[in-house]
């Protein structure tokens, strides 16, 4: 690794880079992925002179070889679960809505809930899974209460809150 | 004076056969708003109840309605004109994620008549009694896009006292029904005032009904390339949260209406899977497009809602 | 030497585009910052990472949607604040900023550094990295450690170290860069082990 990407990098940090060091920058990278490591050491100087919370950990989005051994298997699994996200923890969420299990992932009957299948669950898995579910679900009652406020503007239409119904997934 | 300038508008309405019918149908939402009454009336969404006790005076030009709810969280709603207190009990503050109740046209402040003329064919199905009162049954039907109506309205004062959205297989999805009304009421203040406005542990919200925006024309980050005929935007923006964008849309043909809720997904989350679920008449259906998270909420069948889930795309930038 | 550039727009553009690795570059320039919004808002140091991960995949995912009329801090900021907020509201805790309701902050004192807000274990772990790193700047060769204290306390452009120093913006970049390298080498056993304690330290 050049110590010229890694000037590249400072000057980066500190809003100084040209189109050069752009195109350097993400040529180490694609090179040599591990280079996000040293980086991360440098940008953490920074933090630290400038009383920033440290980070220990990069939370880049591609993680390196070395991360991939070193990173905590659950940070991982829950990374993909962002990402996995989405209707089905919607729909999910809303059958244990109207339920009345709100926010109780280990439902014992979960024949109609289409959420996707996470084998051996640890505790962090279903907290985060909980987590997930529970913002997809604050999602959706936003969506239905303004449209039934608008609605009501509209259209006249009742505004009788009650709880949704599931009714399939494909 | 007014009835006189409302039938020479009516005159202007492409079916003028039905005009009658849609005279009764202003005349509802002034009655609504704008009667003495006191009464309780129960609201069926498939399988699902509830009651609601409701008194509702006009004084001096302003509504005042107290609603209560007589089973479930047991929120009490005071409107006063253009401001809503909502009480909730302790316990079911939870209930403030959803709607503020509002029974049928008591929020609407006009109804796009010639709107509804277009897109539906009213009927007289003659009378009912109602609550011990006698209505007159206007069904409103259309095409294949959007569910069919009933209205039954008093035949003095044409305030609504029961109606129904109907599949196209005649099924009632959802219904609204006096159980007991007592018209031209003397309300005393006293009756509008929430036993719960000083009661210990409750929660109030407080909300001041506002002009809707006008729709955004540009900023989205989407393209809407249909809407079913007689369905017209009434609103667009774009909200900011903590998931990035998201683009809304709501588009009314006067009588029922739906939002458009889109936001980008990347293409390793990007899915086939899609996911309804209803509410009475109200669907909401969740599905994955050309990049995009989308999230139909209205009024509307299952088949309108798909359809119009594959016409919206990401905008070229 | 080329002209320096709007460094964030371009990669926003080009992680529009689905590079990764662009992303990458804004998220080791930001994560810190971003951490430093989330501490103001959340006490406990595992949510703090946890929220600055996850507001980076909610940036990421909505990346299209960034037209760039903001900065791109500003708009991760938003987002990372949102984040700490649902956090708050899904642990039942109404999110507060300094006694004040979240939804009425508009601007979170990003001046407000961890010692002034820090438990005592975490002023005293504060002061001696303080303190250790005044040793080590205070041992770098001068030309290093004035190009580096220009920038990180004064917040001087490279333009304006250049003009004070003398010498060419190439060498201000070159200086600052060893400076830095060099603290990292000194700090290392303590800066590797940094982020897990300086995080504890504030719960």
């Amino acid at each position: 690794m050049s110590t010229k990407v890694n000037e590249s990098f400072s000057a980066f940090l500190d809003g100084e880079a040209t189109e050069l060091d752009i195109q350097r920058m993400l040529k180490a990278m694609e090179k040599e992925p591990s280079v996000v490591s040293h980086w991360h050491d440098l940008s953490k100087v920074q933090a630290a002179i400038q009383g920033d919370p440290v980070l220990d950990q990069p939370q880049t989005l591609t993680l390196t070889p070395e991360q991939e051994t070193a990173s905590q298997p659950p940070r991982k699994r829950w990374r993909l679960r962002v990402f996995q996200g989405g209707i089905a923890a919607a729909v999910a969420a809303l059958v244990m809505t109207s339920a009345g299990l709100q926010l109780q992932v280990a439902s014992n009957d979960q024949s109609a809930v289409p959420v996707i299948a996470v084998q051996n669950q640890t505790t962090e898995q279903v907290q985060l899974l909980t987590q997930q579910q529970y913002e997809a679900q604050q999602q959706l009652e936003r969506f239905l209460r303004e449209h039934a406020e608008q609605a009501a503007f509209t259209t006249g239409h009742v505004v009788v809150p009650a709880p949704l119904q599931w009714v399939e997934t494909e | 004076m007014f009835r006189v300038v409302f039938v020479l508008a009516l005159m202007l309405f492409p079916v003028l056969g039905q005009a009658m019918e849609w005279q009764q149908l202003e005349e509802m939402r002034q009655a609504v708003q704008q009667q003495n009454y006191r009464g309780e009336f129960l609201h069926r969404r498939g399988d699902q109840t509830s009651v609601y006790s409701i008194v509702h005076r006009f004084e001096d030009g302003q509504g005042t309605e107290l609603l209560k709810q007589q089973d479930g969280d047991m929120i009490e709603i005071l409107r006063h004109d253009d401001k809503v207190i909502c009480y909730f009990p302790a316990g079911s503050e939870s209930a403030a994620n959803h709607g503020i109740p509002a029974a049928p046209f008591s929020q609407v402040s006009q109804l796009a008549l010639k709107q509804i003329a277009s897109n539906y064919h009213a009927h007289s199905l003659g009378q009912a009694i109602v609550a011990g009162l006698k209505t007159n049954i206007i069904e409103l039907t259309s095409d294949e896009w959007r569910f069919s109506q009933k209205l039954w309205l008093e035949v003095d004062t044409r305030l609504l006292l029961q109606s129904e959205i109907m599949d196209a297989r005649g099924q009632v999805l959802e219904q609204f029904r006096y159980t007991r009304i007592e018209l031209g009421a003397d309300i005393g203040d006293q009756e509008l005032v929430s036993r719960l406005s000083d009661q210990q542990g409750v929660m109030q919200q407080v909300n001041t009904k506002t002009a809707q925006p006008k729709p955004i024309s540009s900023g989205l980050h989407t393209k809407m390339s249909w809407a079913p005929e007689g369905f017209n935007l009434v609103s667009a923006q774009q909200q900011m949260n903590a998931t990035g964008w998201i683009d809304k849309r709501t588009y009314s043909d006067g009588l029922a209406s739906y939002s458009v809720f889109a936001e980008m997904v990347p293409e390793d989350e990007d899915s086939k899977q899609s996911a309804m679920a209803k509410m009475g008449a109200t669907l909401a259906f969740m599905t994955h497009n050309n990049g995009l998270a989308i999230t139909i909420v209205g009024e509307i069948p299952d088949a309108t809602a798909r359809q119009v889930a594959k016409k919206l795309q990401m905008e070229d930038f | 030497m080329s002209e320096t550039v709007d460094a964030d727009l371009i990669l926003v553009r080009k992680a529009q585009k689905g590079d990764p690795r662009a992303f990458d570059l804004l998220v080791l320039k930001y994560q810190h910052k971003v951490a430093s919004v989330v501490s103001k808002l959340v006490s406990e140091h595992d949510a703090v990472e946890d929220i600055v991960q996850e507001s980076f995949i909610k940036a990421y995912r909505a990346i299209s949607g960034f037209r760039g009329d903001a900065q791109f801090f500003t708009w991760i900021y938003r987002i990372a604040t949102n984040t700490a907020k649902n956090h708050l509201e899904s642990m039942g805790r109404k999110p507060s900023y300094r006694g004040q309701n979240l939804d009425d902050v508009t601007q979170i004192d990003m001046t407000e550094k961890l010692h002034d807000q820090d438990s005592p274990d975490g002023l005293l772990a504060r002061s001696q990295l303080e303190q250790h790193l005044q040793k080590v700047l205070a041992a770098l060769p001068e030309d290093l450690r004035v190009a580096l204290t220009l920038r990180e306390f004064e917040g001087m452009s490279y333009q304006d170290i250049s003009e004070i120093m003398s010498t060419p913006i190439g060498t201000v970049r070159s200086r600052i860069f060893r400076a830095r390298e060099a603290v990292e080498q000194e700090l290392h056993a303590v800066v590797s082990g940094l982020g897990r304690r300086d995080l504890a330290q504030m719960s």
